[in-house]
């Protein structure tokens, strides 16, 4: 009997506190509140977090709440903004590059702020644009779209890194590439735009899916990427923000980063939400960022900073950990002193078809996979039996010129089971001419 | 039928309603709407069944549910025949360990089995090592791998259900045929297995319905041509492509409505065939062989082989979580508590949060599940079968269809989405059958008598529960409150539609972790630290009541 | 002086009619047995006049109070002690704190509770025993908890629900009697309900017999046992034989009337329902085994005398029993006294018009 009363009474005062811990929590809860959405890392988020709440502590002698919400890569963090409508459950869109701003700009969901010291921001960089004119976006965090592979992995299997993005489609990495999809990730986005921008529209197309061939499979975000490539799951990665092999190393992962031939730079920005419900306390963030602290913030978050008058030898001596790492990951003083070569890029047409090339991509490449990988492996096989059929001697005009047409209907075209028809028709021909 | 359980009817109702017909009518509503236009119509279905790729997706899903069943199914068999009829040693031992998988959260077995079976797994890099392999092998992603982690999530349902009917089968059945002739494989498989059915397609429904409902496994192996994944990146990565929302949930209901006709269809065919009741006088423990010892060792090979695969779970989510720097070793060689550390540091908030939404889920759950569990068993109030009935169906229901209703219902009309308390009040509807369930269970054993003889002696019905009832029931609600708490503790395909920041369970942590973070070492700390406090719990419901289990789930499915 | 009224009380479950407007009273300090098999409507009525079932018709009226007709009284309003089959008694309580929840409820003075704990545990012989919990006890102590648990608030009304049908048969026997005399002593009015005939001829002052939701008759044990109202009764209460046939004459002067069997022409029974006996009814007589006499030799007066063979011949030690064959019909016969005739060998029986009773 007493053991049972004793378990009852356990169990009243369980339920009866466990009832009563919100209430308990809400009296603390006379803190300012800010609210972040946006696909920064956890890492970065981690470090201003503590970061921001320490300064306001010292500076204004009160708590500061900080929400940070994370619904997914850029294009979902954009769509989530969109979602609000006006009403924002957020007042800072922290991170994403200059077209994910530029629409949120567009759609008049974010306004005009000059964080002080953000003059310290250069306004171009190579021909890229760093900060908005009009004072909607400010760079934060510079980094250049980069490709990663897993140094050990790519030993094992005895393969060269891929140095441009033609090596990528080289029959010896099929099966070791992992991507994701544009509208999970702004850097696969910017990837995308990059090759359309880079090679023209339709060149640009026609690499994607003979890219798309050579895919392990589909990751379904960046960090997603990175975690796969650092695992050795797959051993490389397409679409990396430039400190993620930093970041990724400093954690033990045998990475590196692959520069491509052309690429360009993502100003990972910071912008004010319209309607933000705490507009002072975000005021009083975009200030805090640009500052030498905030920024150092940055750093040890992983992400380059942005500002000029920076140097990571100095932070080095005043004990910012991860500057010996970005030191040593950019080779420079600071990420300023990168010499880099960009594509011309038109942030204009970037921001317009947004949302189509998001689409375009998942429409006729991701949903079709299968087809796609059936199409093309027969497209190649074929391909082998009539250089076969050559090396004999045989006439294989017909079957040539068939082939021919079904390597058109694959690239250009994307019509994968035309093409396969045409590839099996090419194989007809070559039987019977 | 007093004007007070009437009453208490009409209340209960009214939850009902508000907390389940209400968000899932919404869903249905939503899913007939046209983005296009703005009007209403059948066109998304239309597309739905017409669309290559959503259609591949429909029988993708429905081929792995297939192929589950078929493992767990050729698994189970033999597996339930030795627990339930073989006389061994450890044998209860080796039943915990078998139906360990139920408790443990259906993620962990994924990382756990990455990290020990992955490309640069344990196992390539010891085959590597020793020269076997050149190569390393793919063991999980694929189809294959898909099957092979389900399956093995699922396999105790068809374990519970087909050893508890191999043991509660009359023996004079399978004496009787012996008598007539019948060896024992024929035996076997035209009588036992078929006295089993009811039992098993019990179990077989929640089985073939997990794919429908498992979102996160595919999406983490890289394979999300599957409904659930589907209906999650369509609703989840997307805000304002309308179209596509719909069409996210269109495969919402399309997979609600597979998984409530088959669980209804198993149901009504259980109800049809209830061979069991034509035993009678069976002995509690059933038929038990004494097996020749070369097919007891063979057992013994067999049990071990699935106890160890269940055992890695636990096992390598301890290693990740106890070191750091873990690719290419075989086995971790730097060990920290560093994870634990930062888990404490940065993200306290997670931990409270999974105990106060399970806790808050928890009394909820009491509140509204003893009072239906009374007026189920102990009144004769109209309706009270459709209570039990609707309560009932929540066990079909994908947990991303309450989920995506939750987000539809609540958020403009009734914005009980944008506080806190949605968190535990979806918790709650998801797990709420598994409460109803046990307190049901120890309601009908408790005899009415008990409480009519308080009645009789002065006391009215409120002072008679909480006098005579509540203290006999405590024992089975106590153990319902657990098992509630651990399903609770560990949901994740609901509470992911509905989180905000600052409201983040442990689960959802794990899954941001490791998905979208590269914390593997975090997520493996979490994961494990989840397991801990499962065990822990587990261990209190043991003690409360034995074969604790068995109660929740084998005795329920029939 | 009816205590308690049952007036055309009337209850259905679904489509079973439970009770079908039955009547009774009982009167003040009177044991009342409700006699019936299972599903006669016995238990259900005593579960109404607790309270614990509403009926859907009709009125319950203890001690002047109407239950039903001036709104529902709960059964803990109703100041009854009720003994159920399976005891009840509470097992997360000790045999102490069983019996004092009634008078918890009362909220009578601690010092009070203990003094009439204290007598009731006496009264029913389980001094000492209080500190144990129900597990501890055997079958027939938890039923005195039980019956200590009902008396100690000292109500107006016991109700029993077959409160031995679970013990072994002596102790059935003993506690028969322990009750009756317990009760007695107490004089509180009792309803007792049992399917028991020999456990309800012990106990009762009074016995009504239900049959399918019906009372069909009441009175006492004698009564009913000697001059059962019907068929039902008369097979329910003790063993008889039917003899079916026609009635031929009726003398309503002296109650008697002739019937026509298979086997013989003129069969003389007592009749007490002179209106339904009359000339060309199929009726059945009704004859206990103990009331048959049995000859070797046809005896002087030939009435009622019947010639047949012995099937069956059985030795029970203070009375033999036969069945003996009339011509294909089965006629059970019990006598004290030795015969010589063994079994198939022609033997007399002579029923006693005055014991040969028509029934319908």
């Amino acid at each position: 009997m007493k053991k049972k009363t004793l378990t009852a009474a356990i169990f009243i005062v369980l339920s009866t506190a466990l009832l009563l811990w919100p209430m308990a929590g809400a009296k603390v809860q006379a803190a300012d509140k800010i609210g972040w959405v946006g696909p920064v890392y956890k890492e970065l988020s981690a470090s201003l977090t503590a970061g921001f709440k320490a300064y306001y502590k010292k500076t204004y002698g009160k708590d500061v709440d900080i929400t940070f919400v994370r619904p997914g890569g850029w294009p979902v963090c954009l769509d989530k903004v969109r979602a609000w409508g006006g009403k924002p459950d957020a007042d800072i869109f922290l991170g994403a590059g200059a077209p994910a701003h530029e629409v949120l700009k567009k759609e008049g969901l974010i306004v005009p702020y000059q964080p002080k010291n953000s003059d310290k921001v250069p306004a171009d960089w190579h021909g890229m644009k760093v900060k908005d004119k009009g004072d909607y976006w400010t760079c934060f965090a510079p980094w250049i779209v980069t490709n990663l592979y897993n140094e050990k992995v790519l030993k094992r299997l005895k393969l060269p890194p891929p140095k441009t993005w033609n090596d990528l489609l080289d029959p010896i990495y099929r099966g070791n590439i992992v991507h994701t999809l544009p509208y999970a990730s702004g850097t696969m986005h910017e990837t995308i735009e990059i090759l359309m921008q880079a090679f023209g529209e339709e060149e640009a197309w026609k690499y994607l899916r003979l890219l798309a061939a050579q895919l392990a499979r589909f990751s379904t975000g960046s960090t997603d990427t990175t975690q796969l490539v650092a695992r050795g799951e797959v051993p490389i990665g397409i679409a990396q923000p430039q400190m993620n092999a930093m970041a990724a190393r400093k954690d033990g992962f045998p990475v590196r980063d692959l520069l491509p031939e052309k690429t360009i730079l993502v100003p990972e920005a910071v912008a004010l939400l319209k309607g933000a419900p705490n507009e002072k306390v975000g005021k009083i963030f975009l200030d805090w960022l640009f500052s030498d602290d905030g920024q150092k913030y940055v750093l040890e978050g992983r992400y380059f900073a942005s500002n000029t008058d920076i140097s990571f030898s100095k932070w080095e001596k005043e004990g910012v950990e991860m500057a010996t790492h970005a030191q040593k990951a950019l080779g420079v003083d600071s990420f300023w002193d990168l010499k880099v070569d960009f594509i011309e890029y038109d942030l204009d047409l970037a921001t317009k078809r947004w949302d189509e090339v998001n689409r375009k991509y998942e429409y006729e490449i991701y949903r079709k996979w299968g087809e796609l990988k059936s199409s093309l492996f027969l497209i190649e096989d074929v391909e082998g039996e009539i250089a076969a059929a050559k090396d004999a001697k045989m006439d294989v005009a017909k079957a040539d010129a068939k082939i021919k047409e079904a390597r058109k209907l694959f690239e250009i075209d994307g019509n994968y089971p035309a093409a396969r028809l045409a590839a099996s028709k090419a194989r007809a021909l070559l039987v019977a001419p | 039928m007093s004007r007070g359980s009437i009453s208490l009817a009409a209340l209960l109702w009214l939850v009902i309603a508000f907390l389940v017909l209400y968000p899932l009518s919404i869903l249905i509503i939503e899913s007939f709407k046209i983005a296009a236009t703005g009007g209403w119509g059948i066109g998304n279905y239309l597309e739905f069944f017409q669309d290559a790729y959503y259609l591949k997706t429909f029988l993708n899903t429905l081929y792995l549910s297939t192929l589950v069943l078929v493992t767990t199914t050729v698994f189970g068999i033999p597996l339930a025949y030795i627990l339930a009829r073989y006389r061994h040693l450890g044998k209860t031992i080796f039943t915990a360990l078998i139906l360990l998988p139920i408790v443990l959260p259906a993620f962990a077995g994924v990382f756990a089995f990455i990290i020990f079976f992955g490309k640069y797994g344990t196992v390539n890099l010891l085959l590597m090592d020793i020269g076997l392999t050149e190569q390393p092998i793919n063991f999980i992603y694929g189809l294959h791998g898909l099957v092979f982690i389900q399956a093995l999530h699922m396999l105790p349902f068809i374990v519970l259900g087909l050893s508890a009917g191999f043991t509660n089968i009359d023996p004079s059945f399978e004496e009787a045929a012996e008598v007539e002739g019948a060896s024992g494989f024929r035996r076997f498989f035209t009588i036992t297995l078929p006295l089993c059915t009811p039992s098993y397609l019990a179990g077989a429904v929640l089985v073939f319905l997990w794919p429908f409902t498992d979102w996160l496994t595919p999406l983490i192996l890289g394979q999300v041509d599957f409904l659930p994944s589907v209906s999650y990146i369509n609703i989840s990565y997307h805000f304002t492509d309308v179209h596509r929302k719909y069409m996210g949930i269109v495969a919402v209901v399309v997979s609600s409505v597979v998984c409530i006709s088959l669980f209804l269809l198993a149901r009504w065919w259980v109800e049809k065939k209830k061979y069991t009741g034509l035993s009678k006088g069976t002995t509690s423990e059933g038929r038990v062989i004494e097996p020749s010892a070369w097919v007891k060792s063979g057992a013994y090979v067999y049990m071990i082989f699935i106890a160890i695969l269940v055992l890695l779970i636990p096992i390598v989510l301890g290693l990740a979580a106890f070191s750091r720097r873990w690719v290419f070793e075989p086995f971790p060689t730097y060990w920290t508590l560093e994870n634990f550390r930062l888990i404490l540091l940065e993200s306290p908030g997670l931990i409270k949060n999974s105990f106060l939404y399970s806790g808050i889920a928890l009394v909820f759950g009491i509140a509204f599940g003893l009072p239906v569990a009374y007026l189920i068993v102990r009144t004769r109030v109209p309706g009270r079968d459709a209570l039990d009935f609707v309560i009932t169906l929540m066990l079909a229901f994908p947990g991303i269809a309450i989920g995506v209703s939750y987000l539809l219902a609540f958020w403009k009309g009734i914005p009980l989405a944008q506080y806190w308390i949605i968190m535990p009040i979806a918790l709650f509807a998801r797990r709420l059958p598994y409460f109803l369930r046990m307190a049901h269970s120890s309601y009908l054993q408790l005899d009415p008598s008990l409480e009519e003889a308080s009645e009789v002696s002065g006391a009215g019905k409120v002072r008679t529960f909480f006098n005579i009832s509540l203290p006999l029931l405590l024992k089975g609600v106590l153990v319902g409150v657990v098992m509630f708490f651990i399903m609770a503790f560990q949901e994740i395909s609901t509470a992911v539609f509905l989180y905000k920041g600052g409201w983040e369970t442990l689960p959802i942590g794990i899954y941001l972790n490791w998905h979208r973070g590269m914390e593997f070492g975090i997520a493996a700390a979490m994961a494990f630290l989840m397991i801990v406090i499962t065990f822990i719990l587990l261990l209190i419901i043991s003690r409360i009541g034995g074969g604790v289990l068995k109660a929740a789930w084998g005795a329920g499915e029939n | 002086m009816a205590f308690i009224e049952i007036q055309s009380l009337f209850k259905r479950f679904k489509d079973v009619v439970a009770i079908n407007r039955i009547e009774f009273e009982v009167n003040q300090g009177e044991m009342l047995t409700l006699l019936g098999p299972s599903g006669c409507g016995k238990t259900t009525t005593l579960r109404c006049i607790a309270g614990l079932e509403k009926p859907d018709e009709g009125d319950i009226v203890i001690d002047g109070k109407p239950m039903l007709s001036q709104g529902f009284v709960p059964p803990s309003k109703r100041g009854i002690g009720m003994v159920f089959q399976n005891y009840a008694v509470w097992p997360h309580m000790k045999v102490f704190n069983n019996i004092v929840y009634g008078l918890k409820l009362q909220k009578v003075p601690r010092q009070s509770i203990r003094e009439k704990a204290q007598k009731v545990l006496e009264l029913v012989g389980l001094e000492g025993l209080e500190d144990r919990y129900p597990a501890q006890l055997s079958g027939g102590q938890q039923q005195r908890v039980a019956l200590a648990r009902a008396l100690v608030t000292n109500p107006k009304v016991l109700l029993l629900d077959e409160p031995l049908s679970n013990l072994d048969a002596k102790l059935r026997e003993e506690l028969r009697f322990e009750i009756k005399s317990l009760v007695r002593r107490m004089g509180i009015t009792s309803v007792y309900v049992t399917h028991d005939q020999a456990e309800a001829m012990v106990i009762s002052d009074r016995i009504a017999v239900m049959d399918s939701g019906n009372v069909v008759q009441i009175g006492t044990p004698e009564n009913i046992y000697e001059k059962p109202a019907n068929k039902f009764v008369a097979d329910f209460i003790g063993t008889t034989n039917f003899i079916p046939g026609e009635i031929i004459r009726v003398a309503a002067d002296t109650h008697t009337a002739v019937m026509r069997t298979e086997f013989n022409e003129e069969l003389h029974c007592h009749t007490s329902d002179l209106t339904a006996t009359v000339s060309g009814a199929k009726v059945n007589a009704s004859i206990r085994p103990e009331d048959v006499e049995v000859f070797s030799q046809p005896p002087e007066n030939p009435e009622n005398l019947l010639k047949g063979t012995i099937a069956h011949k059985a030795y029970l030690g203070n009375f033999l029993y036969f069945f003996v064959n009339v011509d294909g019909t089965m006629i059970r016969v019990q006598v004290s006294h030795q015969l010589p005739q063994e079994e198939g060998e022609e033997i007399y029986l002579l029923l006693n018009p005055q014991k040969c009773m028509i029934l319908f």
